[in-house]
């Protein structure tokens, strides 16, 4: 008999001979399902190779392996001929591929390594949290699965997922925990550490009872299950966090990574079946858009959570592009082999290209308004359909690539055009809702979240173009995208300039355009329209400042840097590049100073000159100083936080971050690069104490002189434009009263803090005159 | 085995393959020899480690004539970003008399993501391409030194120097195309010494010409030419023509004020 059974997906993965599959049922109950799942690779080559993988396979005589001639469509190549190699069982798949890899490596493979959760996505155009239709042939065997929302659609509903959150009292990589709070539906528990045994018998009992969807942990990954399985162990405990209990807990091993250049880490994982295990200090981007996020993720890419949570959004893309080949039959090369066209080197010059970026006009300008193509370069792969297959493809109807002497086939619609498109209209409804939403809605956190995680899948689909683990890579693909991106941004900059617009910065996809008497955002409608119909393009109005300046080099005021400035919106919010405030090294104390400097400058008067706000940045200094000499900062506050780069072997010179590094060592925590260390600036010989190491350290043993430098610099950065500097600004903060070795805080503070009075009460009404000027940087009003 | 001079290598014929290990700095002489091959009548080139610096191939060819788009446009670049790419390259290299450079061969080797018998088996198909194409000219290649996993990376140079018939000697290094401001301070370090001739006052102009070049870097960039200095000096020359404007409108200002006097 068949039943019907209406639900939200949760969970896909290979098991008992088939998929298993989760549901949340309207219900509301969990469903574990099982689906026959067969599933194929294909192996093209040598006609006489290919015969013999056949008559090797038959030989070998694998369970539940059919093989059959077959054609099949290649991204680049069309229709090729080979080999369908068909599994019964999922599970065994991957033994099968890699016996016939390792017998014929001569031989391309297709559809291979590609997960059974996106093989499902691929095949029933589903997706997780999809709400579908399943009929059922008793009890729990899956014959057919209707998705009955697209995932598109801002109205779907949102399953009611049970929430269970897990964490200890403290960072274990910093002290020992001693308990562990435990939330399900509201009722906060604490279960004690003290006992390890009965810890593991009342975990495994609050998970069995409550019987979470998601179990959203803090180090749950790196600390709570690894432990509490080593526990279970030693005292020979059963403990199984999995719905699905045929299921042991999956473990992946910690590893480092590049990424944009740059070396990141991720600790080990816990994955669960039949449940997700998020664990938020191990999830990229958690601090983002949080859980929310992760879900919106993994229903527009059909990654499933637990990996959208642990994965970097490129992998999501690559999800994405897998599945939409799936579903136009194309195949999913195992290997990236499609190569670059040989060119001469005036080519490669004119191809090997980024962004465009302009000098900003230094100084501060008024009647500004910074315009920004909306998701510029995912939009541009869409519109000019730049996929790699329609690269130089021959076709009635191409468009060249500017400047680069490509044509684009613009016959039918690319697989990244396809791919991309339900994500940008995704974003752009949500945007578009937000718009319509008063931000105390309650439902614009949420949409605020989701919109952001879709945003960093857009931002990297560019990149992927040109990255060595994109399957179909074209480097021509990548390199007509910034072909396009220079010439939309100048076609938008020329029309500004029609327009009486003068454009002080351009940066790859946005302007800044100003105009005398234009501050209300209808004084840009017109230049919006004309960009849009010029380019194609969506363009908005990202904000009208009621002033911004753009900030020249340090080291040489006549020079501009691009991408160093800060502007004060006309809601009196602050937008600001390249200052310490946007550093992620740099001590909550240090971006404090910064942050209040801004407050100020951007609460006086729009008549009233900067430098009338001077002395109240003064006092807010000094007042910072004080409590800083005083110890009443939290150490907290005074925290560095720096990525290790390389192995520490690799370090020729000492470094604060390599002592930090070594001293954690020392204790045996062991530091990977990528990771992340937090230390302190401390009195005396090494001159910095790691965060982790465990020692407690008291106030007198900071070296206040080197936070008062780094405030000092940080307030010169924003205050360069009024003539200040480093130098001058310790002077005024009296970084020469730096606390002796070995003398009571107290007394010193009193000498101290009577020298600062004092100073400062005969500086601060003359304050150029203390200040070192830099003629070059002086403000410049155009007003 | 005998090492080759660049000149030497130039004038080699088919059966001559090259090989230069040097750090990752050292590689920049490879890009030299492009330039010298271009003037011979071109060359192709495979790179590994996007080490092809178009600019320096091109100053190089500059130094040797004035007329460098023919010698330029002889040279045929490809790059590949993994080893199945790499080999791919070598496959779809040309058969002809023409010399073939691999720049940083194994860059594309290394690392964990594909094990490691299997880019064994794709650097021998690889080298045995280069062999193929070695039987009609030469084939120079070049191995940048791992900072880590010198064992595996042993392994693979093996392969390649057993192929070699020579041994190259170090050079230099760069990437693919430098930045404009690369490019002008490069410039400003080459014409430090011009510098240091001058008198102050002359040299505090001659900073200031390059500080005002780079509020144009943007634009120099878009200009896409070969010899991106040419259009630094257009950008101190437009600098210079503003300020004759100002000055002028200034002075006319001036006359106007005294004459009304």
């Amino acid at each position: 008999m068949i039943t019907d059974l209406y639900g939200w997906l949760l969970d896909v993965y290979p098991g008992r001979g088939g998929a298993m599959v989760w549901v949340l049922g309207a219900d509301g109950k969990r469903h574990g399902l099982r689906a026959e799942f067969p599933v194929s690779f294909f192996a093209a080559g040598a006609p006489h190779r290919l015969a013999q993988l056949g008559q090797r396979l038959e030989r070998r005589g694998f369970p539940g392996v059919s093989i059959a001639a077959d054609q099949r469509r290649e991204l680049f190549s069309g229709e090729i001929p080979g080999l369908t190699i068909r599994v019964a069982d999922p599970a065994r798949q991957p033994g099968v591929f890699y016996w016939a890899k390792r017998q014929f490596p001569d031989l391309d493979y297709y559809d291979a390594d590609v997960p059974l959760a996106m093989r499902y996505t691929g095949l029933h155009r589903t997706y997780p949290l999809a709400y579908v239709h399943v009929r059922l042939k008793a009890p729990d065997t899956i014959v057919g699965i209707t998705p009955l929302t697209t995932g598109v659609d801002l109205a779907d509903e949102t399953p009611p997922l049970r929430l269970m959150t897990i964490e200890p009292n403290i960072d274990p990589d910093y002290l020992t925990p001693e308990m562990v709070l435990i939330n399900a539906g509201g009722k906060p528990r604490r279960l004690s550490l003290r006992d390890p045994a009965l810890f593991v018998r009342r975990l495994g009992q609050a998970i069995t009872s409550y019987d979470p969807d998601v179990i959203l942990t803090r180090w749950g990954d790196t600390w709570l299950f690894p432990q509490v399985l080593d526990w279970a162990e030693e005292d020979h405990l059963h403990f199984n966090p999995n719905r699905d209990t045929e299921k042991v807990i999956q473990r992946r091993k910690s590893f480092s990574y590049h990424s944009y250049g740059r070396i990141l880490h991720r600790g080990q994982q816990v994955y669960l079946f039949g449940r997700w295990h998020i664990d938020q200090t191990n999830a990229v981007m958690y601090g983002d858009y949080e859980l929310l996020g992760v879900l919106e993720q993994s229903q527009i890419t059909g990654l499933p959570v637990q990996e959208t949570a642990r994965k970097s959004p490129g992998a999501g893309i690559t999800a994405m592009q897998i599945i939409q080949a799936q579903r136009d039959g194309i195949l999913v090369p195992y290997h990236k082999q499609q190569v670059e066209d040989f060119k001469t080197p005036g080519e490669l010059i004119r191809a090997d290209r980024g962004g465009l970026v302009g000098q900003p006009q230094s100084g501060m300008h008024y009647w500004v308004a910074e315009i920004d193509f909306f998701s510029m370069y995912p939009q541009i792969m869409a519109h000019f359909n730049v996929s790699p297959e329609t690269m130089g493809r021959p076709a009635a109807h191409t468009i060249p690539v500017p400047g680069l002497g490509v044509e684009i086939d613009q016959s039918a619609p690319g697989l990244i055009g396809s791919t991309l498109q339900p994500l940008l209209d995704r974003r752009f409804a949500i945007k578009q809702r937000l718009r319509e939403l008063h931000p105390l809605d309650f439902r614009y956190a949420g949409l605020k979240a989701r919109a952001s995680a879709l945003k960093w899948l857009l931002v990297v689909c560019f990149g992927y173009l040109g990255h060595k683990h994109f399957r179909w890579m074209k480097i021509e693909a990548h390199e007509a995208v910034t072909a396009f991106g220079r010439e939309v941004l100048m076609l938008a900059k020329e029309t500004a300039e029609s327009l009486g617009f003068r454009v002080l910065y351009f940066n790859v996809d946005g302007l800044y355009v100003q105009k005398q008497g234009a501050n209300q955002p209808e004084d840009f409608d017109e230049l919006l329209r004309r960009i849009g119909k010029r380019t194609g393009l969506p363009i908005a109005l990202d904000g009208v400042f009621r002033w911004i300046t753009f900030l020249p080099s340090r080291s040489n005021a006549a020079v501009p840097v691009a991408n160093r400035y800060y502007g004060v919106l006309q809601d009196g919010k602050i937008k600001v590049r390249g200052l310490e405030m946007r550093r992620h090294d740099t001590p909550p104390l240090v971006y404090q100073a910064q942050e209040q400097i801004l407050d100020t400058l951007a609460g006086m008067e729009e008549s009233q000159p900067l430098e009338d706000g001077l002395a109240d940045v003064l006092t807010l200094l000094r007042g910072m100083v004080e409590r800083l000499r005083a110890g009443t900062i939290p150490l907290e506050d005074l925290l560095v936080t720096q990525r290790l780069s390389r192995e520490l072997h690799e370090y020729k010179r000492p470094t604060p971050l390599s002592m930090a590094v070594t001293q954690l060592e020392a204790i045996g925590k062991p530091v990977r690069p990528g990771q992340v260390v937090k230390f302190l600036y401390t009195r005396g010989k090494p001159g910095v104490l790691a965060w982790r190491a465990g020692q407690p350290l008291s106030v007198e043993g900071v070296e206040v002189g080197k936070y008062i430098q780094l405030i000092a610099r940080a307030a010169s950065n924003v205050l360069q434009p009024l003539g200040a500097t480093e130098r001058g600004l310790m002077d005024l903060l009296g970084a020469g009263g730096q606390l002796p070795l070995g003398t009571g805080v107290n007394t010193l503070l009193a000498q101290v803090d009577y020298g600062m009075e004092e100073f400062v009460e005969m500086e601060v009404g003359e304050t150029e005159i203390s200040w070192e000027m830099v003629e070059d940087s002086r403000v410049v009003v155009s007003r | 085995m005998h090492s080759l001079t660049g000149s030497e290598l130039a004038a080699a014929g088919a059966g001559t393959f090259a090989l230069l290990e040097a750090h990752r700095a050292g590689q920049a002489d490879m890009l030299l020899l492009s330039a010298a091959l271009a003037a011979q009548g071109g060359a192709t080139v495979l790179d590994g480690g996007s080490q092809f610096n178009a600019y320096r191939v091109t100053r190089a060819v500059r130094g040797r004539t004035v007329d460098i788009r023919p010698q330029l446009d002889s040279l045929r670049v490809a790059r590949a970003f993994n080893c199945y790419q790499m080999l791919t390259l070598c496959q779809l290299a040309p058969r002809n008399s023409k010399p073939c450079l691999a720049l940083d061969l194994l860059e594309t080797f290394e690392g964990d993501e594909v094990e490691l018998s299997e880019r064994m088996r794709l650097l021998r198909m690889c080298v045995g391409q280069l062999q193929q194409i070695n039987r009609q000219g030469v084939v120079a290649v070049s191995l940048a030194l791992p900072k880590s996993g010198m064992e595996e990376w042993q392994q693979m140079a093996n392969v390649v120097r057993r192929a070699a018939t020579h041994t190259l000697e170090e050079g230099f290094m760069g990437k693919t195309v430098p930045t404009i401001n690369e490019v002008i301070r490069e410039t400003e370090t080459i014409l430090g010494r011009f510098a240091r001739v001058l008198p102050p006052e002359d040299r505090t102009a001659l900073r200031d010409l390059f500080a005002r070049a780079k509020k144009h870097i943007a634009a120099i960039s878009e200009a896409n030419h070969l010899l991106p200095f040419e259009t630094v000096q257009q950008a101190m020359l437009l600098e210079q023509q503003r300020e004759i404007t100002l000055l002028k409108a200034e002075v006319a200002e001036i006359k106007r004020r005294l004459n009304d006097h």
